[in-house]
């Protein structure tokens, strides 16, 4: 097998709660993984999980075919990143990027090399000497992952490390970690909220609901095809009707005396609209079961007309 | 207008606080230098150092300073030793029992320390504890360390856990991260412990003769004999020294703590 | 290893506990020993401090001194802190409440010698106004003015710096929700601080209680002969002739002890439950 990291029926609870129930999942070498899940689903316990900070109530995580339940964290080549830095405030920013490196036993001239390439690589050698307070959120973040990866870790896990910088940082600093992952060949799993980000970088995503995984695959195929209504909530877009799911991408919106071979599946009021990426969406409150659904549409709507929703699914 | 009034308001008291902490020292400053600043004098009849010079010539002064000095730092030290790990098992865990054991905690100040040195004087005489150091130093636990516990775990609920659960999972032994990162961050906090429990092993009179049984002299054990009969000059000096030396060992203090975190960074 | 986990919060906590309960455990159990008496009437030594006049008056004087202490250190702490938090933010104030900490309670007890003694400024500056000084002493008084006094200039600034933190964790924007809704000052100290403040107030009057209560150091140089608060009264027994009043100063101490540990007791869980009302505790 060349998985790298294999969970196998892992559970968790926490004074009678169940927090994980039986997850089972595996990530490939090299790949990134995005495990997507609402606030309170448990992602954060499983990443706390597999780097060893909680103990697992049952279950196996096996890391390239080796058991490692009972590894200590500090023994385990997994290296986690939490939402914040958290840069050493005592330490210079090449101290920090050392840290870990002083467990090892190498030469103090081999630590600092590797620490300064690695600092080239996250393009922050030219504040070696800084103190991390003197840094801003963005700069932080990438001397943090610099700390991690100068580490070589087998598994790198990272726990939404972008939900404390703000929108536009966020975008930027994003790519430019998923290239340098790509590059450096790290096996990630990265935990997020945010379904765009998962997709974004996620090679795969794995649906976190509950304690249970809702669905996983790669992020195209999870959206065409939801297997379940949570993952249609969390995951896709379109309209769930009668048991059948209507992915957005077969559906239109047309006006009520429109002649159309296509079938109609439901009817609503279009409830206001918005531009984005070009196109012209609209909010249609639909007649049956108060539910909102947003579509684009390349015909004109006016607030407050009645609309036909059409499938064009089956054809 | 009422805003004026407001910040006037605070003004005034905030003088009033400085008036009321630094005037008793002011007073006691110039009064360790003047002579013949007495009832019904309102001000000194002339500035002379007699006063330091007889202080400074006291053989018997200057060796209860090395005592009083010893037995504070390894109060201090055992303090840390004692106080860091309580603090963060009863901030950072959660586990059975921990509001019963938090009280245990702070019995040592609110159960009165001269029943116990009371009640421990023959058993520290049949160890051999008694008239010696060792004695005292451990006596001087009771009062000082409930509160070196108290700060630390304000100190390690600051702190939260996860820069030591970063440190951990970046690949560092528990051990080490203590060392190199949690004990440097909690800087503030042992600071305070230092200087407090310092101060307050300098502090004690009743403990220290009791279970020092007379033979291990201490500055408070001279100063009390002094109080009313010896010259003004010199008991005000003498109490000087008592503020001077916490300055003293807090600046030790801060630079052990520079060099400490140069160190643990190479 | 699971095992380890779970136990390792009590392998940090063992060393400080055992050498606490060993102390004090072993000292009262000590002192109680002592205390009793040898032959036959066990608590002769107890009987004897009940039907004692000067023990009646210490625990009086005690009493009052502490009860005072306590509660003026609380309100001048409390009034400062209210008044000056936003002050203290900047690290610099803070220094000035640090300067009577690093002060022995002795050399606290000689800055008020200095002032209010019949020989000190005060009496010298009115001696000047009136040409034979204080009317009436304030040091070594029967009114214990001088160790009260002593006491508040050294108790306060404590007072001071364990509300400090807590006023300053108190967000500001509750206040502006009272202050919005109409509530006057009173009902912001009710409303927004106490919650918060109380517990805390509860936990460091008691602290300033017991340590005043049983010090030994102030009434031993500013109080008067009779009578006695405990511990000077304690310690003169302890010492006095050849021991043979050992017995009644343990005697004495054990009494003191236990009604500590009981109204300890009390006001700790009266304070926990306070502070459970509003705040569960965070859950790692």
């Amino acid at each position: 097998m060349n998985h790298l990291i294999d969970v196998r029926s892992l559970e968790k609870t926490y004074q009678n709660q169940t927090i994980l129930a039986s997850i089972s999942f595996s990530v490939n070498k090299g790949e990134i993984a995005a495990i997507l899940g609402p606030s309170g689903c448990g992602k954060t316990t499983l990443l706390r999980c597999l780097a060893g900070l909680e103990p697992i109530s049952a279950g196996d995580i096996l890391l390239k075919n080796e058991r490692v339940n009972n590894v200590e964290t500090e023994h385990r080549p997994i290296v986690l990143m939490f939402q914040e830095p958290f840069l050493f405030p005592h330490m210079t920013v090449l101290e920090n990027v050392m840290f870990g490196l002083k467990q090892q036993k190498l030469s103090k001239k081999s630590r600092v090399q590797q620490g300064l390439e690695m600092l080239d690589k996250t393009e922050m050698s030219s504040y070696k000497d800084t103190f991390p307070h003197a840094l801003s959120g963005g700069q932080q973040q990438r001397v943090a992952l610099a700390r991690a990866l100068v580490m070589k870790p087998a598994l790198l896990l990272l726990d939404e490390p972008f939900s404390s910088l703000d929108q536009y940082l966020r975008d930027t600093l994003r790519d430019w970690v998923c290239a340098l992952l790509k590059q450096e060949g790290v096996t990630t799993l990265l935990v997020t909220h945010d379904k765009e980000e998962a997709m974004m970088i996620g090679d795969r995503v794995i649906l976190l609901k509950d304690g249970n995984i809702q669905q996983q695959g790669k992020p195209n195929e999870v959206y065409q095809f939801p297997e379940n209504e949570n993952v249609e909530g969390m995951f896709s877009d379109g309209l769930q009707l009668g048991g059948t799911f209507i992915p957005s991408q077969y559906l239109q919106i047309a006006s009520q005396d429109e002649q159309t071979v296509d079938k109609v599946v439901s009817q609503g009021t279009i409830s206001s609209f918005f531009f984005k990426y070009g196109l012209c969406f609209y909010q249609v409150k639909l007649k049956e079961h108060n539910v909102k659904l947003i579509l684009h549409s390349k015909q004109e709507f006016k607030e407050g007309s009645k609309v036909l929703i059409m499938s064009n699914m089956n054809k | 207008m009422k805003r004026l009034f407001k910040y006037g308001l605070y003004t005034i008291i905030l003088l009033f606080l400085l008036l009321f902490i630094t005037f008793p020292v002011v007073v006691l400053v110039t009064k360790s230098i003047s002579a013949g600043w007495t009832f019904p004098h309102l001000f000194p009849q002339f500035f002379t150092l007699r006063g330091w010079e007889l202080l400074k010539s006291n053989p018997e002064i200057v060796e209860a300073i090395y005592t009083t000095v010893i037995i504070a730092v390894s109060v201090v030290m055992l303090n840390i030793i004692f106080a860091l790990p309580v603090a963060k098992g009863i901030s950072h865990y959660h586990f059975r029992g921990k509001t019963v054991l938090e009280t245990i905690f702070l019995l040592p100040i609110l159960v009165p320390s001269l029943a116990i040195a009371m009640g421990l004087h023959l058993t520290m005489i049949r160890l051999g504890l008694s008239d010696k150091l060792i004695g005292v130093i451990l006596i001087h636990m009771l009062p000082t360390l409930p509160y070196s516990i108290r700060m630390f775990k304000a100190g390690f609920d600051q702190l939260g856990i996860k820069w030591e659960e970063q440190a951990r999972t970046i690949g560092v032994k528990r051990l080490r991260v203590f060392w190199t990162v949690t004990f440097p961050m909690l800087a503030p906090n042992i600071r305070s412990v230092a200087l407090l429990s310092y101060v307050i092993s300098l502090s004690q009179y009743a403990l220290t003769a009791i279970i020092g049984g007379g033979v291990v002299t201490t500055l408070p054990m001279i100063y009390y004999p002094f109080f009313n009969s010896a010259d003004q000059m010199v008991i005000a000096a003498f109490s000087i020294v008592f503020a001077i030396l916490p300055i003293l060992f807090l600046m030790v203090l801060e630079v052990f703590m520079k060099i400490y975190v140069h160190i643990v960074k190479r | 290893m699971k095992s380890l986990k779970t136990k390792r919060p009590y392998f940090y906590i063992l060393p400080a506990l055992l050498f606490i309960s060993l102390f004090i455990g072993y000292g009262i159990f000590r002192a109680g020993v002592e205390s009793l008496g040898s032959n036959g009437s066990m608590f002769v030594h107890y009987t004897a401090l009940l039907s004692s006049e000067e023990v009646y008056k210490t625990v009086r004087i005690s009493l009052y001194v502490t009860v005072t202490s306590t509660l003026l250190s609380i309100l001048i702490g409390l009034g400062i802190t209210r008044l000056l938090y936003r002050f203290f933010t900047s690290v610099k104030w803070k220094y000035i409440v640090w300067v009577p900490i690093i002060i022995p309670h002795f050399v606290a007890a000689y800055l008020v010698f200095i002032l209010f003694s019949q020989s000190g400024l005060l009496s010298t500056v009115l001696h000047g106004v009136n040409g034979f000084g204080l009317p009436f002493p304030l040091v070594n008084d029967q009114g214990y003015i001088g160790v009260i006094l002593t006491y508040i200039w050294k108790e306060v600034p404590f007072v001071v710096l364990m509300l400090l933190p807590i006023y300053q964790q108190i967000d500001q924007r509750f206040e502006d929700v009272v202050r919005t809704l109409g509530g006057n000052t009173w009902q912001v100290w009710k409303t927004v601080e106490l919650p918060w403040v109380g517990p805390v107030l509860l936990e460091t009057g008691l602290i300033i209680f017991a340590f005043v209560i049983a010090a030994y150091e102030v009434p031993a140089l500013l109080g008067v002969t009779y009578p006695k608060m405990f511990s000077v009264l304690v310690y003169e027994w302890f010492y006095e002739g050849s021991w043979e009043n050992r017995p009644l100063a343990q005697a004495l101490m054990i009494v003191l002890t236990v009604v500590m540990v009981i109204s300890s007791l009390i006001i700790i869980t009266i304070s926990k439950r306070w502070k459970k009302q509003w705040a569960k505790e965070k859950i790692k």
